[in-house]
């Protein structure tokens, strides 16, 4: 795997990759979805950084000096945030017209596309941690809006929660973060979908949608077409989420209790962090030879 | 009447090659307009009433009558070019329709008061004051009538016309009238008749311009550091811990709906069988008349999978900012990028009413086109008319499209 980091089945290829965003000099393209593009790439000197590499996200379409405002607003809440399972954000920026953002660049890659293959126990770890980072957030008023794979990534010692949702803000008025590829909706609470806000209950949704994909490989829906969202949107909300059968009893019962509805869903993303961590130690992930 | 060009500075063509346009039956309403036929073209211009203005329709008349002189009976792309440079200029009349004929379809250009209807589908297309519309369009499958929106005059005796009718020419082809009427074809060019509109646009200046990055570092516009650097705004509190958190808030705008409530207490739409949110059947038992916050009414599912809550009410379009009702929050921005320009700033609105969710076209230069559910056929919204939305109703909007998913409504 040589694109970690990189949106699973996401083709970045149509475009061709800019020399430069801003001074940030681009290495290679990461991923794409419908918000914007991932490149890596070496931080201008300007910023004294030790890291080598940053992964500068872009979003697509012109952004007005307001939404601009209010994404930096949004990244600074999230930046005081004392976590260490949160991915940092290092600077905001307009290329022309265009907002991007510089943030930590892993390595190994996402949960979407680990750069080497996870144990059951790592993922079962790395989705205890991005819900821990999740917890933060809603302990302080902040909804991330799109928990999914992609957005877990691997870092050296821990997970990181990165790329929280900011459509909502770039694009004033949008109640709904835009899917940014059509399967991630099967990573959205359906709820959301008929007309809920982000909340702590469609978060601990996305949890279990996110740790269901990475350990039984397939989604809740199947698998939903990336080219037709219309498709993919009706599928979610016209069928029921199914659980693979083949998950061990602990973590078949774990993402069913993340899937209920809201009045028994499990309550905090911090309940869910901790009955991770318990099935991680205690070894389970798919029953073997099951 | 003699000042129009002498006849037979057209070449002749053999009946035989006459292409299909030519062919068509032309039906002049009475009117006080001018009405221009020549070979490939069809014209409907604002009659003149100051030397100015005699000016800018002979401008038109030379435009076509060079370009029949080129002795092709498929002008429209050279016809639309050089009318819509004379527009630009302000050297053609403040309102004209023209269709033309290319190779495989129509050229359309209106300015002005200009408009193209297909009759019999209600199909209008037309622009907003002053500005130009230019587009190709596949042979539409009923006649097309071209007017300047005035109204067909009563029957009975006509005014006798005082104005010196210097342009009129039986010969030439430029008579009197308020409109014109072209025959829809013998079996259509197009296998299913259908209208294909919106996508293509013939060049102009308002075209988005291409920007590649360069291939030099450059200087953000603005940058702000986030790492190290506190927010500004005041502490925010936890989100709640409420069991049913992930519910439909209520509307920002709290608008009001009389509806039936189900076992489970969400609103619904009278007209529906089942809820919208839990899907259980909505039994007599239930049909308990309420007044209550209404709830989203679906949504507006875009081409790249954006989606949209009918939460409120919309203002679709490239700057929708432009509008003093978004600056006042009466309605919600929708920023639809294209880089084809030919999305208005204002271009569209999404409006709720009681259970209904409506579309408006704002008037925009290109229009808003819709189609329903499995429609072959996309039609033209009159500006400012508005329709309510079916489910799984299409809406093209420039290169963008939409399609509107319902939660609630009638079937």
């Amino acid at each position: 795997m040589t694109g970690p980091q990189a949106a699973a089945g996401s083709t970045t290829g149509e475009q061709p990759v800019p020399t430069y965003i801003a001074d940030y000099q681009v290495q290679r393209a990461l991923g794409s979805g419908n918000t914007g593009r991932v490149y890596l790439a070496r931080p201008p000197r300007r910023l004294g950084m030790s890291e080598e590499f940053v992964a500068v996200k872009v979003f697509n379409g012109p952004c007005l000096d307001p939404a601009y405002d209010r994404a930096v607003e949004e990244l600074r809440v999230v930046s005081a945030l004392e976590s260490p399972y949160l991915a940092r954000v290092f600077e905001t920026g307009l290329d022309g017209s265009s907002f991007y953002y510089a943030m930590d660049y892993a390595v190994l890659g996402s949960l979407a596309a680990p750069g080497r293959p996870l144990s059951q126990s790592e993922v079962l770890l790395a989705v205890s941690h991005a819900a821990s980072a999740a917890h933060v957030l809603h302990e302080s008023g902040v909804a991330h809006a799109a928990i999914k794979p992609h957005n877990v990534l691997i870092g050296t010692r821990c997970a990181l929660l990165s790329d929280i949702g900011l459509s909502r803000y770039l694009r004033p008025g949008l109640t709904m973060t835009g899917v940014a590829t059509s399967g991630s909706v099967e990573y959205l609470d359906p709820l959301i979908l008929t007309g809920g806000s982000p909340s702590r209950s469609s978060e601990v949704w996305a949890l279990g949608a996110t740790l269901h994909r990475a350990l039984a490989g397939v989604g809740l829906y199947g698998e939903l077409s990336d080219s037709e969202p219309l498709l993919a949107i009706r599928r979610v909300m016209s069928a029921h989420p199914t659980i693979d059968q083949d998950l061990s009893p602990g973590t078949f019962a774990l993402i069913e209790s993340c899937l209920d509805v809201p009045e028994r869903r499990l309550r905090t993303a911090s309940d869910l962090a901790r009955r991770l961590t318990d099935l991680a130690r205690a070894g389970q992930g798919i029953v073997s030879g099951g | 009447m003699t000042d129009g060009t002498a006849p037979g500075s057209r070449p002749r063509v053999a009946a035989s090659t006459v292409p299909a346009f030519d062919r068509l039956a032309v039906t002049v309403r009475p009117g006080t307009d001018v009405v221009v036929r020549m070979p490939g073209v069809l014209l409907v211009a604002r009659s003149p009433d100051t030397d100015e203005g005699d000016r800018a329709l002979q401008a038109v008349l030379d435009v076509l009558e060079a370009s029949g002189q080129e002795g092709t009976r498929a002008p429209g792309y050279r016809v639309s070019r050089a009318l819509r440079e004379l527009i630009e200029v302000g050297a053609a009349p403040s309102d004209l329709a023209l269709v033309a004929a290319t190779d495989d379809g129509l050229a359309l250009v209106l300015t002005g008061a200009g408009a193209a209807t297909v009759i019999d589908r209600g199909w209008r297309l037309c622009c907003q004051t002053g500005a130009l519309l230019a587009r190709e369009a596949d042979w539409p499958p009923a006649p097309v009538l071209l007017d300047l929106g005035t109204s067909v005059p009563e029957p009975g005796p006509p005014e006798p016309d005082r104005r010196p009718a210097r342009a009129f020419d039986l010969r030439a082809g430029v008579v009197p009238g308020s409109g014109a009427v072209l025959a829809s074809p013998p079996p259509v060019t197009s296998p299913t008749g259908t209208i294909r509109l919106a996508a293509r646009l013939l060049p102009s200046a308002s075209r988005g311009v291409n920007d590649p990055r360069p291939a030099a570092p450059t200087p953000p516009r603005r940058v702000d550091q986030i790492l190290g650097v506190g927010p500004a705004g005041p502490h925010r509190s936890a989100l709640p811990l409420a069991n049913a958190g992930g519910e439909a808030e209520e509307s920002a705008t709290g608008a009001k709906v009389r509806g039936y409530v189900c076992r489970d207490g969400h609103l619904n739409d009278p007209r529906s069988l089942f809820c919208a949110i839990c899907g259980i059947r909505m039994a007599e038992s239930t049909s308990v008349f309420v007044e209550g916050t209404r709830p989203p009414l679906g949504l507006l599912v875009f081409d790249n999978g954006a989606s949209f809550s009918l939460d409120e009410n919309y203002l679709l379009g490239r700057e929708p900012d432009v509008d003093e009702r978004v600056r006042t929050g009466l309605l919600r921005p929708l920023v639809l990028f294209d880089t084809s320009g030919v999305i208005s700033r204002r271009h569209a609105e999404i409006r709720l009413e009681d259970w209904d969710v409506l579309l408006v076209d704002c008037g925009s230069a290109n229009g808003t086109l819709v189609a329903e559910r499995d429609a072959a056929t996309w039609s033209a919204l009159v500006p400012g008319q508005p329709i309510r939305m079916l489910p799984s109703m299409q809406v093209r909007i420039g290169e963008r499209s939409f399609v509107f998913e319902s939660l609630h409504g009638a079937p």
